[in-house]
């Protein structure tokens, strides 16, 4: 069975609809990444200060660049007060990095089919299939218990932590985002048979076909999931620019300004 | 208020870079003491960045937030991602000053205050230096002594101590007999009239003109101030080098310069005045040079506070914060006090006079029966 018939169980104006509200999504984050970025640029470019005399693309380059850097993921103020935060902080990092790759790269692969090439010419690739689908799995449940943890932690231990409604909505759209992905992962084995590594939705599906759910209404849940999964990526697409999400970009470059000011506190010690 | 022009760049990058985690308003003192998260670093990032943006925020409310704080730093030293509020502050006071907003009344009083009298508690300029020997005046030394408004009119034990244990080294120094207020308290609450530059000028010109080659401060917000801003009144460099007392004292005491003869036999406990330990220029932090004097006399058990070093607790004594909220200040010393409890010690050192005043009248308001003293003062009785 083709595998992406699945995938695409909805009709083709939805299939447009879906295209059009990626591209407007992605235009309305490309505003919000420039507003923010004319907002920094207001600042006064200070002599003393240890991102002086870098523009703009210079900010975003060096961004990327501390975002997969040691001086970032393991920066000691990550776990100067609590080292479960900083496990728990890592693992949101990595997995929604990978996942975001993952799903980059199946997006690429439907066009292109360029996988189905790689494992005809090399016949052993089709098990890093395997071994991908698996990794995903577990990332996914990582990012759901790290998500919760930084969830149940707003309300749980007396913390003073903002907890406006733009930290909870954010945090909801991404537990709603995974979960989706999960329940439709679960239907589309249930009605494909293909199990894999993929052991999440191989245990939501031998659930559903412990239940004999009627195929229609698996197909409808599917489409409902399907909808839910969509429509909460593009709702953080288009906002996270907008939102305290914005530290995603931001907190590379103050921490490297951080370090950079420890260092030479280091140096004059 | 949506134009807050004098923010830096990273300053303003600052404000994106908040993962909204709450640790800075965890280790809040002044949070601790209203138990109001409204006054939390986390919430004011939260509404400075959508005064950045254009978008509406009850400016009262917000000043008084922002006025609410003793920029003690300790939320830097707790950030994740190393924003530093302490510098934030007192660039949107500045901002909220000339909008109108904030204790805009006290300020003008203040300013008014050390235009007239050179300090800020509106005392005559003539009694600031009765308390010491006037043969130290004189002298041509490379080190001058900054004594500092707080020290020469309201904590003379301090000033006291720290000539004595310098005088006793042997080294030359000088005092200046027309010293100004070195701007900290105008600055701090985001004044920056041209009395705050005439101010750190008349300073600077001072020991220029004395010839000097080290300003040694005690007082830990006139070293901060020196630190950080003199220079940019000065065309971007000072014409001396600014040299915290601690460092100098704890460098003839390891050269084996300075001595101390007389034991002290009991538990000593010294708090960390947050722009020693934490401070605006980093790089500058006075932690250790305190412990070294006080672990090279005879018979003291030194013991560490629970929240201590860079993790200090401030009493309610900085930023402006006993002028701009009286109450807030108060509470916060009790926080401290409460801290203390369960801390077997005898006697309380700090090297903040802010801080000593500060607990002395707590201590007269409440009666509590606690020791405190300034290092100095403490080592000069042993020397």
């Amino acid at each position: 069975m083709e595998p992406w018939w699945l995938f695409w169980n909805v009709t083709q104006e939805v299939k447009w609809l879906f295209y059009i509200s990626i591209i407007v999504s992605l235009l309305i984050s490309i505003k919000g990444v420039r507003k923010t970025l004319l907002i920094w640029e207001k600042g006064i470019d200070d002599p003393d200060e240890e991102i002086y005399n870098l523009k703009s693309f210079d900010l975003i380059k060096l961004s990327f660049k501390m975002f997969f850097s040691p001086d970032c993921l393991l920066a000691k103020r990550l776990s100067r007060v609590s080292n479960t935060r900083r496990f728990f902080l890592i693992i949101t990092i990595l997995s929604s990095v990978i996942l975001i790759i993952g799903v980059l790269i199946n997006f690429l692969d439907y066009f292109t089919h360029f996988t189905t090439y790689i494992s005809q010419i090399i016949p052993s690739f089709a098990y890093t299939f395997v071994f991908i689908s698996g990794l995903f799995e577990i990332l996914g449940i990582a990012l759901i218990i790290s998500v919760l943890f930084h969830l149940i932690r707003r309300f749980t231990n007396g913390e003073r932590i903002p907890k406006n409604p733009e930290v909870i909505g954010m945090n909801l759209i991404i537990l709603l985002l995974v979960i989706s992905g999960f329940l439709i992962e679960g239907i589309r084995v249930s009605m494909i048979k293909i199990y894999d590594t993929e052991f999440i939705g191989s245990s939501i599906s031998f659930y559903l076909k412990l239940h004999s759910l009627d195929k229609t209404f698996l197909l409808s849940l599917h489409k409902l999931f399907w909808i839910i999964h969509v429509s909460s990526f593009i709702i953080l697409l288009a906002y996270f620019p907008y939102s305290y999400f914005s530290h995603l970009f931001a907190s590379q470059i103050t921490l490297y300004a951080a370090k950079r000011r420890e260092e030479g506190e280091k140096e004059d010690e | 208020m949506n134009n807050l022009t004098n923010l830096t760049k990273l300053q303003i990058i600052e404000l994106y870079a908040c993962t909204r985690c709450g640790e800075c308003a965890n280790w809040c003192p002044a949070v601790d003491a209203y138990q109001d998260n409204k006054i939390s670093p986390a919430e004011k990032i939260i509404k400075l960045r959508r005064i950045l943006e254009g978008k509406d925020v009850e400016n009262e409310e917000f000043a008084e937030a922002i006025f609410n704080c003793t920029t003690c730093g300790r939320c830097y030293e707790v950030c994740p991602v190393g924003i530093r509020c302490h510098e934030l502050w007192p660039a949107v006071r500045a901002r909220l000053l000339e909008k109108g907003y904030g204790p805009v009344e006290k300020i003008i009083e203040l300013r008014e205050t050390i235009e007239k009298l050179h300090n800020p508690f509106g005392l005559p300029m003539e009694d600031r230096n009765k308390w010491i020997d006037k043969d130290i005046f004189m002298e041509k030394a490379e080190i001058a002594l900054f004594i500092g408004c707080e020290l020469a009119y309201r904590v003379k034990p301090m000033a006291i101590g720290a000539v004595k244990v310098l005088k006793k080294s042997g080294i030359k120094f000088v005092l200046c007999d027309d010293e100004w207020c070195c701007g900290f308290p105008l600055y701090i609450l985001g004044d920056r009239s041209d009395v705050l530059k005439k101010e750190i000028e008349h300073n600077i010109q001072i020991f220029e003109r004395i010839g000097v080659k080290k300003v040694a401060p005690y007082c830990p917000c006139c070293y901060a101030i020196m630190k950080k801003v003199w220079k940019s009144f000065n065309g971007d460099r000072l014409p001396f080098e600014v040299v915290h007392i601690l460092k100098i004292i704890a460098d003839l005491v390891k050269d084996g310069k300075i001595k101390f003869k007389k034991p002290f036999y009991g538990k000593v406990v010294y708090h960390d005045p947050c722009y020693l330990s934490r401070g605006w220029e980093y790089g500058n932090n006075i932690i250790e040079e305190p412990r070294e004097i006080l672990r090279s006399i005879r018979g003291v058990e030194l013991v560490e506070l629970p929240e201590s070093k860079k993790l200090s607790r401030c009493p309610g004594s900085g930023g402006g914060i006993r002028r701009a909220n009286p109450d807030l200040s108060e509470k916060m010393a009790e926080q401290f006090f409460d801290m203390l409890r369960g801390v077997d010690f005898d006697v309380l050192l700090t090297s903040c006079p802010a801080v000593n005043e500060r607990l002395n009248f707590i201590m007269e308001k409440k009666g509590y029966e606690i020791r405190v003293m300034d290092i100095l003062e403490f080592a000069s009785l042993h020397i």
